[in-house]
């Protein structure tokens, strides 16, 4: 698939994403019990919901070209 | 006048992901867990939307949280392997052919040893933050 400009959100997504998880866990370690987990909690949701959908599209939208070969 | 040849790939289309098991599982892993994900990331969202609306919801947020992080490390992986190959300019992880390969580390004479450990490093992180993230994140 060539690169495009929505494939750019989901490699923002796709390395974003994980870090907000690890930053989630940190933040579960050091500060227990503040609102910084609702602030990244939005964000994940928000990263995730653009990494499916644009996952969608590229997996199983364009993917379902049968013509479509490792070759070309 | 030259003809273009049609290409045709004796492996099969790439919707069928399951050829990839016999040459390259690594990549037949990463496709499957892909694929799964996917979908998954929409519900995790809409789910994690309504945890903060309705927090009685903590724990399955947590259960899909953690499927969804096994499921996204053969993608980090690969992602991590990536960047390594084009930081490391195909020094690590590259299939360059010897002459060549020795050519470019006289040219730019660069060390792979940290482009080579930078996807397990990452590995190392992402894991712990699995760790961490079951026994301390009470949602």
């Amino acid at each position: 698939m060539k690169a495009s400009f929505f494939m750019f959100f989901n490699y923002l997504a796709m390395m974003g994403v994980p870090v907000l998880l690890v930053l989630l866990a940190i933040s579960a370690l050091v500060f227990p019990g503040s609102g910084i987990r609702t602030v990244l909690l939005i964000l994940i949701a928000a990263g995730a919901l653009v990494y499916g959908i644009i996952g969608i599209r590229e997996a199983f939208v364009h993917g379902r070209r049968h013509n479509e070969t490792a070759a070309r | 006048m030259s003809l273009r040849k049609k290409t045709r790939d004796l492996r099969g289309p790439q919707t069928r992901i399951a050829r990839l098991a016999s040459f390259h599982m690594e990549g037949f892993i990463h496709v499957l867990a892909y694929r799964i994900m996917v979908p998954l990331t929409i519900l995790w969202s809409l789910l994690i939307i309504a945890y903060l609306l309705w927090p009685v919801l903590g724990g399955l947020v947590k259960i899909v949280t953690a499927a969804v992080w096994v499921l996204w490390t053969p993608q980090l992986f690969q992602v991590a392997k990536g960047l390594a190959l084009a930081w490391s300019r195909g020094m690590a992880f590259g299939k360059l052919n010897e002459e060549f390969a020795n050519l470019y580390r006289k040219r730019y004479g660069r060390k792979r040893g940290l482009y080579l450990a930078l996807p397990f490093i990452v590995l190392a992180v992402w894991t712990a933050g699995f760790i961490v993230m079951i026994a301390r994140w009470q949602p």
